[in-house]
């Protein structure tokens, strides 16, 4: 009930309230994810040795195991439900997301690059790295090809240009590669995962994220004003050139981060925006956090649901994200199927 | 504030859009700009809003160039009505009219919820738009989607209106509602140009019409002068019925300028034509013609 009276007012109040569910939905999520995993663990007894310094077995599992999925959960969730909001509300499209467009399986292919030559080894550093400069010059590549104006489908298109080229660079690094078990360690990592992180992984990735992030919330007003089209948006005072370098750079920073250590986690990006937009009052500045702190819960909910599930081995998050994300698309392009151009 | 631009110069691949234009618009100033499709009109108006730069020539603000002029600053003074733009979300219609505030506030700018308030309320008044305020801008007629987007470029308050085709998509009702609202928009000292197809409501409603054709100033002056039959034919290609009623001029285009104005079933040539005041429009002969203008 709550709910529809929010959609209905879209008033500050409203918006406040729903930041705030959102915002204490998150917390529930992340203390469940540390608190969720396999064999028996003392939540609460792990928790207080963790904190006052004790070297126990509870407390290596949850500063070595728990913590950092945790953590990668919330950021990696956060930074693809912004980065597809963000794209959506620049593009004025629904279909635009880092995944579809290609941008993630960019990243990805960076990051194999880097796996694969051994360069990971002489920096963990280098693995981000190799996520951003491969997303990056996937959006650049893309906004070439599509062009300014790009209408939906133009824009699909060369996002499927993106993603075949990024999917055939990947495809090629394991057909070079010299054993089989290094190419199934590549293909697992691809599915994308929390699993068996550390906090190295966690102090890597969260420096772009984060930084990403904040050019990507840079962008709210000038994405209002996007509403009425690029003219209008110019003539309210943006530069749209620094509202572009901006998404590129942001997006880039963000989901190369992400991808560099969880591999890629699809439809993220595409399913919250869309699922909360009706309750910002389809506003995309309001959109933003929202979206952002969805992103975050979904995916940590999916990433404790995949613990929970009695497969054996473990399901991979991405996995498990695409299969609930691909028919949503399905529904998406048929209810727009019409609007096509 | 002083809009003028010289010699603007505009060239999209080989073809030449505009070519040594001079324009200026001025406070308090109603001007219309008219011309045959193609000619040229929304490129100049998007030019001197500083949306597009020209090739060659300069546009200056207040007699600044307009290159030195910060955008966030301009936007405050000057706003801009695109030809039938859409709205991409289904966005309620005041929060729409509230986009028109966004020149007034900032990342680090806290803004006069006040005043912005004040300004959204008398825009959506003005537009008579008020009572579907919280309707979604997707489902209107094109119709009150035209004056929900006037009333967000009224929101801004800006010294100078520049108005792409904003009665295009309007009824007859609208078409005179929106231009008696610019007009007195204008009557508050707004500076407005607007690009018009109407050449009845050019003629009746604008102080001043500049005429382009093929990228090149035609007419430029009091809408009578620029308005005249050979101008009218030799730039759009028509012959029009004219005449006067109350004061006002009307233009009716009626056939091909290759064609003599023949009356249909006599097939005489028609004289010009004159309102006689009734609502009939009856040939004009030199005492009624006299008569019509004394009075």
């Amino acid at each position: 009930m709550s709910e529809i009276a929010l959609q209905a007012t879209g008033s500050a109040a409203g918006y406040r309230r729903l930041l705030g569910i959102l915002s204490l939905t998150l917390l529930v999520a992340f203390v469940l994810s540390l608190a969720i995993g396999y064999g028996p663990f003392d939540f609460g007894a792990a928790l207080h040795s963790a904190l006052s310094g004790k070297d126990d077995l509870g407390a290596l599992v949850f500063i070595e195991i728990r913590l950092p999925r945790a953590i990668l959960g919330l950021f990696v969730g956060f930074a693809l439900g912004l980065a597809g909001a963000v794209m959506q509300a620049f593009l004025r499209n629904p279909l635009a997301e880092p995944g579809i467009i290609g941008i993630s399986g960019a990243a990805a292919f960076g990051a194999v690059v880097i796996f694969y030559s051994g360069l990971a080894a002489v920096s963990s550093l280098l693995l981000p790295i190799g996520g951003i400069v491969a997303a990056l010059a996937a959006g650049l590549l893309l906004f070439a090809v599509a062009g300014r104006n790009a209408n939906t489908a133009t824009l699909i298109l060369a996002g499927i240009a993106v993603n075949s080229l990024a999917g055939a660079l990947v495809s090629l690094v394991l057909n070079l590669s010299p054993n089989p078990f290094a190419a199934t360690e590549i293909m697992f990592w691809l599915m994308g995962s929390f699993a068996d992180r550390s906090l190295t992984h966690v102090a890597i990735a969260l420096p772009p994220i984060v930084a990403g992030c904040i050019a990507l919330f840079l962008t709210s007003r000038a994405l209002d004003a996007l509403a009425l089209g690029e003219d209008t948006a110019t003539s309210l005072g943006f530069d749209l050139r620094i509202t572009r370098a901006l998404l590129v750079g942001g997006v880039a920073l963000a989901v190369g981060g992400a991808v560099a250590v969880s591999g890629t986690i699809g439809f993220v990006g595409l399913v919250v925006p869309h699922l909360l937009r009706p309750f910002v009052a389809y506003r995309p500045s309001l959109l933003l956090p929202a979206s952002a702190l969805g992103g975050a819960i979904l995916t940590l909910s999916a990433d404790i649901a995949v613990r929970l599930l009695p497969t054996q081995p473990e399901l991979k998050l991405g996995v498990v994200t695409a299969v609930i994300g691909a028919p949503f698309l399905f529904s998406l392009v048929w209810r727009m199927r019409g609007d096509l151009r | 504030m002083i809009i003028s631009a010289s010699g603007i110069g505009v060239k999209r691949g080989d073809a030449t859009i505009l070519q040594s234009v001079d324009f200026v618009a001025r406070p308090g100033e109603l001007v219309g700009l008219i011309g045959p499709n193609g000619a040229g009109k929304s490129t100049l108006l998007e030019v001197i809003a500083g949306l597009r730069k020209p090739e060659l020539g300069e546009v200056f603000y207040d007699g600044k160039l307009a290159s030195s002029v910060p955008r966030r600053s301009l936007a405050r003074r000057l706003a801009y009505l695109k030809q039938d733009a859409a709205v991409d979300w289904p966005l309620s219609v005041e929060k729409v009219v509230a986009l028109g505030r966004l020149p007034y506030s900032g990342l680090f700018a806290a803004r006069d919820r006040r005043a912005d308030d004040k300004a959204i309320r008398a825009a959506m008044e003005t537009a008579g738009i008020a009572h579907f305020a919280e309707r979604n801008v997707q489902t209107l007629s094109g119709g009150e989607r035209a004056r929900v987007l006037l009333a967000r470029a009224l929101a801004v308050e800006a010294e100078t209106l520049l108005a792409d085709e904003p009665v295009d998509a309007l009824d007859p009702l609208h078409q005179l509602n929106v231009m008696e609202l610019l007009r007195s928009t204008r009557d508050r000292g707004t500076g407005i140009v607007v690009v018009l197809h109407d050449l009845t409501l050019a003629s009746r409603f604008c102080d001043r019409l500049v005429l382009l054709d093929r990228g090149r100033v035609a007419a430029e002056g009091a809408p009578e002068d620029v308005l005249t039959d050979e101008i009218i034919a030799q730039c759009y290609g028509v012959r029009a019925l004219t005449g006067i009623h109350a004061g006002g001029r009307f233009i009716v285009p009626w056939q091909k300028a290759s064609q003599q104005l023949h009356d249909l079933k006599t097939d005489r040539l028609v004289p010009p034509l004159v309102a006689n005041g009734h609502g009939r429009i009856v040939p004009i002969n030199a005492a009624q013609q006299r008569r019509t203008l004394d009075s």
